[in-house]
């Protein structure tokens, strides 16, 4: 079996909300100074998902793809170092400013590319933007069946057992491979990596494709190809007020509270 | 010059980051603000883990079945390791596995065999004995405990003070005098374990971290002759290298409470609104986050080029020294600052920084105090040894 995991890097979640900051007039988040980007965590849970089924299926192998700068071959070496065995970096200047739906064209055209996947993980949703369309959009583009926002996933025979978390309870969902999945925080936890699998990662060699080796034309990826337009990007204003309630005894103090908070339609 | 960490040493530190935010810093929310154990299942259940990803003691070499783990990496954990409440004496409550007394990597086959496997496996723990009450900085001079032969054992009485975690070893390293002619070359190192008749733990000594040290004597407390570890009056010679290399993670453990301790202050900061306006916005605050960032930067960079020098084979001791002084002295520094920042929050156990801040202070003492440091640094730029 070949198992392909989708991971995107991210800014660090865990980024003090004091040191997140915005170009209003570019309309992009500006990288947190000394704080390195992360692998979005719900990737890592699709990398442990893929992990626990190559370790059932036995005799498989999975391949990393990473759309983004540079920078995103570390996020791909964290996933070699939790035990996957291929890294492959779709970086191309053309990819970047995109939408879910130009994200999607590339890492479908890069799974078209490598021919032989059973099945894409991907996460329910990048910890950034939390679109949570990519993985959609792949099935829709591979012509593949989905089943998202899995909280297990068996192979049973040459079908997927996935069981979903749905709003109100959960349901297991049967699809033929090859297929996508995305998997939610209620898989459970990642795997640490092992020192000798780090050591590994380390040594391996991460292949990059660009728009050209992936047959894209640079009009329909990116911003170039992005059917999504970002209006404003901006950080909420906090405003906090203090309202002290006047009454001579706690029931009157207590009426006043009732009304204001009737008044602010709280109540 | 490269300044860049390795992919792996970037893996590893992630790795490290992550358990200690994800499985530590929860634990320790609801332990007591001095608590120096995780309860038993929990410690066993995040050993397992440790041992799994292969980061169970670390610094144990290869031929004595750890990971060898390279000094330049160890000290970038160390960083890591020690940013929770507890770090800085127990670094992630010991999951990552303790270290035995470095000299201990002397031993014959059949000390190895009956010490420091079992040390290592996790079956016996040990204490490091060369601090008498005559004094630690220069313990060449200052011991008097006395060791006297007798057939195939030795006989030994005297004492020693601020003994770690003797009341709770199975056996230590303890240094003697063997030849009171000789100074230096008269003390010898044993191996002596603690139900040796003759041995007592004498006091528990309480100091200014909640974890107690000991005072231990010794009378008439015979110790076998082949106990003894590397040569008779070559105690001092035992792991010189190890001894000076040890101090670089020691280091930069006080670099890892003074991070995570300014990380906490810069976001205050920002946040806490005086006379109008955060205190970010002041200058007197401004310049003490400024020589926060200078004192954490200038100790890891020292840490990591003592550390550096010492993994190309090149000397390393002035180097090793200027490192544990800055290192423990700017942290005590960065720590107070944030203290400061803080205001009363900063005095509460609701944070960590007061016991940062009792605990850091015995860093310039313990491993050689800073003006023992300094003479160490001295005798290198004058080629004398001077003081001593
Ligand atoms: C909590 C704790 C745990 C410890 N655990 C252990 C342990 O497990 N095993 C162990 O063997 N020891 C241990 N020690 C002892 C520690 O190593 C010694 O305290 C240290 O070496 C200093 O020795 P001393 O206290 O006798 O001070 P002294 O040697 O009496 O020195 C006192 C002070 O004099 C100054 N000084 C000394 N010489 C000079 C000089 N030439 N020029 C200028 N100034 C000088 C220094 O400022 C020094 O701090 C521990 C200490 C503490 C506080």
């Amino acid at each position: 079996m070949h198992f392909v995991v989708c991971a995107k890097q991210i800014p660090d979640p865990e980024t003090p909300p004091s040191a997140f900051k915005i170009d209003p007039q570019k309309n992009e988040v500006i990288p947190a100074q000394g704080i390195a980007p992360v692998l979005s965590q719900f990737d890592s849970i699709a990398a442990e998902a893929a992990l626990r089924l190559k370790e059932a299926a036995g005799d498989s192998k999975i391949t990393v793809i990473s759309m983004g700068a540079e920078s995103a071959q570390a996020a791909i070496k964290q996933v070699l170092a939790m035990g996957a065995d291929e890294g492959l970096l779709l970086n191309d200047p053309a990819f970047t400013k995109g939408d879910p739906h130009t994200t999607a064209k590339v890492l479908t055209a890069a799974v078209q590319k490598l021919g032989d996947v059973d099945a894409v993980f991907c996460g329910r949703q990048a910890a950034d933007w939390d679109w949570g369309q990519t993985g959609l959009l792949m099935a829709e583009g591979l012509g593949w069946p989905s089943a998202i926002i899995a909280k297990g996933v068996a192979l049973d025979g040459q079908q997927l057992s996935v069981e979903r978390v749905l709003e109100d309870g959960y349901e297991t969902a049967q699809a033929p491979l090859p297929a996508v999945v995305t998997v939610s925080n209620e898989f459970g936890e990642p795997r640490y990596p092992k020192l000798q699998q780090i050591m590994q990662a380390a040594r391996k060699t991460v292949t990059t494709w660009t728009a050209a080796d992936l047959g894209l034309d640079a009009a329909e990826v990116g911003e170039a190809g992005s059917r999504l337009r970002l209006e404003k990007l901006f950080i909420p204003e906090k405003e906090g007020k203090v309202e002290l309630m006047e009454g001579d005894t706690a029931t009157e103090k207590a009426q006043a509270l009732v009304k204001a908070l009737q008044g602010a339609k709280v109540l | 010059m490269d300044f860049q960490l390795s992919e792996e040493q970037q893996l590893i530190i992630q790795t490290v980051r992550r358990f200690i935010r994800d499985e530590i810093r929860p634990l320790e929310a609801d332990l007591d603000p001095d608590a120096y154990e995780l309860p038993e299942a929990e410690y066993e259940r995040l050993v397992a883990m440790t041992r799994e990803m292969g980061l169970y003691q670390m610094e144990v070499p290869v031929e004595f079945g750890g990971p060898g783990v390279d000094i330049v990496t160890r000290t970038l954990v160390a960083e890591e390791l020690s940013q929770h409440r507890a770090g800085l004496y127990d670094a992630a409550y010991g999951v990552f596995g303790d270290s035995p007394p470095a000299q201990l990597y002397a031993c014959t086959p059949a000390q190895r065999e009956k010490y420091l496997d079992p040390f290592l496996r996790g079956e016996r723990h040990a204490f490091f004995g060369l601090s008498e009450p005559s004094g630690g900085s220069d313990p060449a001079r200052a011991i008097q405990t006395r060791g006297v032969r007798d057939g195939d054992d030795w006989v030994i009485n005297g004492g020693k003070l601020w003994t770690s975690h003797a009341d709770t070893s199975d056996f230590g390293v303890l240094y003697v005098r063997t030849d009171p002619t000789k100074g230096r070359q008269g003390i010898t190192a044993f191996i002596v374990d603690t139900d040796t008749p003759g041995f007592q733990v004498a006091r528990l000594v309480q100091v200014l971290r909640a974890h107690y040290t000991t005072e231990l004597t010794f009378t008439d407390m015979r110790v076998p002759h082949e106990n003894i570890l590397g040569e008779e009056g070559g105690g001092f010679a035992l792991a010189n290298d190890q001894l000076a290399r040890n101090r670089i993670p020691y280091a930069a453990a006080c670099t890892g409470i003074a991070v995570w301790s300014n990380e906490l202050a810069v976001d205050w900061a920002k946040q806490r609104v005086t006379f109008g306006e955060p205190l970010a916005n002041r200058q007197a605050i401004q310049w003490m986050l400024v020589d926060n960032e200078i004192d954490i930067r200038s100790g890891r960079w020292a840490a990591l080029q003592a550390a550096d020098l010492s993994q190309r084979g090149e000397p390393f001791r002035f180097e090793s020294s200027m490192a544990k002084l800055l290192c423990t002295e700017g942290a005590g520094r960065v720590i107070d600052r944030c203290m400061q920042i803080f205001g009363g929050l900063g005095m509460s156990k609701d944070l960590p920084l007061e016991r940062f801040y009792r605990e850091v202070r015995i860093r310039r003492i313990g491993e050689g105090p800073s003006e023992v440091q300094r003479i160490v640094m001295a005798r290198d730029i004058l080629n004398v040894r001077s003081g001593s």
